[in-house]
């Protein structure tokens, strides 16, 4: 229960009333024989090397280390990958940091930028853009959320930008960057920033963690599973080797495909085309042309959308589309257009289908990553997604007996998560003017899930947020996009009145200029990355042939 | 209808939900908007409902209210207080503190409790937290300090909240209510005037008629229930409770005590001069006519009362808060923090016009929420199999659960997880202490405790034991803490 009381000042009076009595500090023990966990899991299979396997490894293998569990990851470099490119949420930095990975060190090698928040164009209408930042606007004052008085401004005619009381979109503007100091008081310290790194690498670089870790890869391709014919669990998988791989828990992160959440367990999949019905897409890296800047972009086209993300070696592009009303020619044409500088590999075409795995966790099998879900990468949830799957399985993490209720309680988890984000990537696609398009106007007609609805309804009506505790995306990312892709309230909170409008604008302006002089003082991008020290010795690359299949962010 | 501002609010009722509704109101709302308060009476007799324990959380409140810790233990009598000691609870004598403390600490990454279930003997199966928390330990000893702001100190870790005797906070609240800019009215409600579900005005007993944008019920339970038009009321337990008020000095701990017994549950809260005592039973045998006839007096007071809660406590233009919209057991600070959560969701969703349906969903879906949280921490106290098989204990544990606390119960049980929902008002300490408390030793423990060898367990335990029972000596016994605080309060305050 939380305090909120200031006793500091009593602090004199507290002292005084505390005896100075010496005392001594001892520590009897005692030896016994204590009731231990029994029937504990010692064998662990990863299926499938991508982000996700080895994510999953590194965090395993972290987290049990000094026990007797034995994680084995299997994988075949005939799947290789291309690294398009992949953006991620601030939530990453405290997985690395849980892996104890050096932030320098990981950057150089993942030939990462830093990533303030991802800029929107063309969503509200053709022509916006907005910043989806990774921080609130402004500060609260008394209590009350700080756009409610910018509301207010607003509507006493002051033509104010929401973006300029915020400093991670002022400074992404300006291209700059810099860490967050600890003191969180300070305006230019209070925001969370993510990456764009190079997946694949990234994958490479867990790998070496996981191996030296005792994570044991095993190469070769799963040709068939083995059931138990009394529980129907995974007991085994068969190699085209012919090696045989046991374990008392298996891990799928084999992709799309899902072979042993689907192929072998049939758990069946929500198909959530209706509401994220894009279900192509094509992707392409390209030399990097102009400043490199601290954010993804999202443009919005015809019949969907395409993400460019920063590299410090190259960009990466991707177009995803609804086949229903573009061609993948087109598509393709359409991506390749807008390049700005040459394709350093072939496009390379994805198929899905957005929705999620019926159960995340069935019997002894857990799917993290694609196999578990997709839901386009939008607004960078897939490696959260992924985050949020090794999270919990560690906080769930079941014994030989599999109790159904760790399964239930992880899916249920799981499910919220997934929820929570379709929630707000359908936002994008409806809060919006457009229909200039089929793809624009099927949303425009579309009836949306009450969660929404309700969310969108309260924000018009007097600028409330429905608030919940658990998912990704908190108030300040909602408002962001709503603001952003012009739904711009009615009426705001009643207690703004309460400060007067020259006081108000006082500590407006304070704020504003606050944020300015920290933008100010902040570095560019680039340069920061290569004084930081985090600068990779790969130069920009030149188209570069390569083979295979790749991943999403 | 046109659309317009809400200009002329009317809270109707006394006692503690409506003063402390009006004053949240006056001081939070702005200047524009004019408050009319119907003091229906003074503190109704229910208001013992409330309980008697105010959590840390509640102070929140207080201070949106410009009421400080000072002055409420200047004017009311309040005394400061760890918790709750229950004691002998069930058949099975169980003895715990639920104390107001913060998180137990993660040891790399391994939450403590799971330490503390490793530890246990194979041949025993009690375990108790309450050496390893510190605002328990020194409830025990019957011992008081402030937390202090050194982080090294276990006395950071031991939060703190109020005891109180409802009547004398919502008089206090009522005199800094009257001398703000309200117009106060002391009457009754004869009869609200509506046009489908709109409530145009209210008319008294005194012949006056208001008319308002808004209005706002706090009365007793018990007052509105001939409201007909009122949303369903969802009936459940009803309950006898007594209350006995005795001057006393200080008690020997400075936490209130709950002791559960055959017909149900007995609760004294010390306060500066005085001990609440409160029985709640079930209330199958009716009332004595001499206990009917019991007319609120200083000393003692014996009523019925009806448990339940509205289906809606927001329906057009009436909202209707505290008992008037749900009505619990004073067993945890529950109710108290119901009543906090009704205030501070009216002024979240304060309506901007005459047009509030968006406002009340979303009003009814949080209320519905909080109170689902609040009742099920409560219920949890009654989720084991060793109770009496009497009908206070047989009519409260056979209430239908909750698919959320069962989830709970079941995770904790198999393995000490404890699950979490949106906006839960009882924090993750609060369900670790009140599980182990019932004897809900977890079947196993987090696989990664057994990176840690049991002797470094033990020395772990031991260690924050010995720290927390040796700094335990050097704190003074509570009357004497309280003693000098109020008149270091007095010197410096009055």
């Amino acid at each position: 229960m939380t305090r909120h009381f200031d006793t500091s000042n009593y602090e004199k009076f507290c002292d005084a009333m505390l005896s100075n009595r010496k005392t001594r500090h001892k520590s009897k023990l005692k030896s016994r024989h204590a009731k231990g966990n029994i029937i504990v899991i010692e064998r662990i299979c990863i299926l499938g090397g991508g982000t996700a396997g080895w994510m999953t490894a590194a965090a395993l293998s972290n987290k049990f280390k000094g026990l007797n569990i034995d994680i084995q990851l299997v994988e075949s470099d005939q799947i290789g990958t291309v690294g398009v490119g992949e953006a991620t949420l601030p939530h990453i930095r405290y997985f690395n940091n849980a892996l104890g990975i050096d932030e320098r060190e990981f950057m150089k090698e993942t030939c990462a930028t830093f990533k303030l928040g991802i800029e929107f164009c063309d969503w509200g209408k053709k022509g916006d853009h907005y910043i989806h930042p990774f921080g609130d606007y402004g500060e609260p004052i008394n209590g009350i959320d700080f756009y409610h008085f910018w509301l207010r401004l607003l509507q006493k005619g002051h033509k104010i930008r929401l973006d300029d009381y915020s400093y991670p979109i002022l400074a992404a503007e300006a291209g700059k960057f810099k860490l967050p100091g600890k003191d969180t008081t300070q305006i230019g310290s209070n925001f969370g920033y993510a990456y764009q790194f190079d997946s694949s690498l990234y994958a490479k670089f867990l790998r070496k963690y996981c191996e030296e870790r005792g994570v044991k890869r095993i190469e070769g391709k799963s040709v068939k599973t083995i059931l138990s014919p009394e529980t129907g669990f995974v007991e085994s998988i068969r190699l085209e080797s012919g090696e045989q791989i046991e374990a008392d828990l298996f891990i799928d992160c084999s992709g799309f495909r899902g072979v042993l959440i689907e192929q072998a367990l049939e758990t069946g999949y929500d198909d959530w085309s209706k509401w994220l019905p894009c279900n192509r897409a094509v992707a392409v890296p390209c030399e990097a042309r102009g400043k490199n800047v601290p954010y993804t972009r999202a443009t919005a086209r015809q019949a969907g959308w395409q993400w460019r993300i920063p590299l410090q070696h190259r960009t990466g592009n991707g177009h995803v589309y609804w086949n229903e009303f573009i061609s993948d020619d087109e598509a393709t044409a359409q991506l390749m257009d807008t390049l700005e500088g040459p394709a350093l590999a072939e496009p390379k075409q994805l198929f899905f289908k957005t929705g999620k795995r019926r159960k995340f966790w069935n019997k002894n099998v857990i799917a993290i990553g694609l196999s578990g879900g997709f839901l386009e990468p939008l607004e960078s949830t897939s490696i959260h997604l992924i985050q949020e799957g090794i999270t919990e399985l560690i906080q769930l993490f079941p014994d030989k007996s599999f109790a159904p209720s760790d399964a239930n309680e992880y899916n249920r988890r799981m499910d919220l998560n997934f929820d929570r984000v379709r929630d707000f990537l359908l936002l994008h696609y409806v809060a919006t003017q457009r229909d200039d398009s089929e793809m624009w106007r099927y949303f425009r007609d579309m009836t949306l899930p009450d969660s929404l609805q309700d969310k969108i309804n309260a924000w018009n009506t007097r600028g409330y947020v429905l608030r919940y505790e658990q998912g990704v995306f908190l108030p300040p990312s909602w408002v962001a996009v709503m603001l952003g892709q012009n739904l711009v309230p009615e009426a705001y909170d009643v207690r703004v009145q309460n400060l007067a409008e020259k006081e108000l604008m006082s500590k407006a302006n304070t704020i504003r200029n606050e944020s300015i002089q920290a933008v100010n003082k902040t570095p560019n991008h680039a340069s920061f990355i290569h004084e930081y020290g985090a600068a990779t010795d790969i130069l920009p690359l030149k188209a570069m042939a390569s083979k295979s299949s790749m991943e999403l962010h | 209808m046109s659309t317009h501002a809400i200009n002329n609010v009317v809270v109707i009722g006394g006692g503690l939900a409506g003063s402390l509704c009006t004053l949240a109101l006056v001081k939070n709302l702005p200047d524009s908007v004019n408050i009319t308060w119907v003091e229906t009476e003074g503190a109704p007799s229910t208001d013992i409902l409330y309980g008697t324990v105010a959590p840390p959380s509640f102070y929140g409140l207080f201070l949106k209210t410009g009421v400080s810790e000072p002055d409420l233990l200047l004017n009311t009598g309040a005394s400061l207080s760890y918790g709750t000691e229950y004691k002998n609870w069930g058949l099975s004598d169980r003895n715990w503190v639920q104390s107001y403390s913060k998180a137990l600490p993660n040891i790399n990454g391994i939450a403590f409790h799971h330490l503390v279930r490793r530890s246990l003997d194979s041949e025993s199966n009690r375990l108790s937290l309450d050496p390893y928390l510190m605002a328990s330990t020194a409830s025990l000893k019957g011992v008081f300090a402030h937390p202090r702001s050194d982080h090294n100190s276990p006395l950071s870790t031991a939060e703190y909240g109020f005891n109180y005797h409802p009547d004398n906070w919502s008089k206090y609240l009522t005199d800094i209510a009257l001398l703000q800019d309200i117009q106060h009215i002391n009457s009754q409600v004869a009869e609200f005037k509506r046009d489908e579900n709109t409530v145009k005005s209210v008319s008294l007993e005194n012949g006056q008629t208001l008319s308002g944008d808004f209005f706002i019920d706090c009365r007793a339970h018990s007052k509105i229930k001939a409201n007909a038009s009122l949303a369903d009321w969802v009936s459940g337990r009803t309950v006898k409770v007594e209350t006995y008020y005795e001057n006393s000095k200080q008690a020997e701990t400075g936490s209130r005590i709950v002791n559960s017994d055959e017909n149900g549950w007995v609760s004294r809260t010390p306060l500066q001069n005085q001990t609440i005592t409160v029985r709640l039973s079930s209330s199958d045998a009716t009332l004595t006519e001499a206990e009917a006839s019991n007319s609120p007096s200083t000393d003692s007071l014996i009523t019925q009362a009806e448990l339940g809660r509205l289906k809606m406590p927001w329906v057009g233009n009436l909202v209707s808060l505290g008992h008037a919209a749900s009505v619990i057991e004073p067993l945890t600070p529950a109710p108290l923090m119901m009543l906090q959560a009704d205030i501070e969701r009216l002024l979240d969703l304060f309506p901007v016009t005459n047009g509030m349906d968006v406002e009340s969903r979303e009003y009814n879906r949080r209320f519905h929420d909080d109170l689902t949280h609040k009742n099920m921490f409560q219920q949890n106290f009654f989720k084991t199999s060793d109770l009496p098989k009497t009908p206070y204990w047989l009519a409260a544990s056979s209430e239908p659960t909750d698919e959320k606390l069962s989830v709970k119960i079941e995770q904790f049980e198999n393995r000490g997880v404890v699950v979490r929902y949106d906006y839960e008002a009882f924090e993750e300490q609060d369900w670790i202490t009140l599980h182990f408390g019932l004897g809900r030793i977890p079947k196993r423990y987090d696989p990664l405790t057994d990176k840690i060898d049991l002797h470094s367990i033990d020395t772990i335990l031991n260690d924050t034991k010995s720290a927390i029972s040796e700094i335990t000596k050097k704190i003074p016994p509570h009357s004497i803490y309280m003693n000098r605080f109020l008149d270091y309060l007095r010197k410096k305050y009055v």
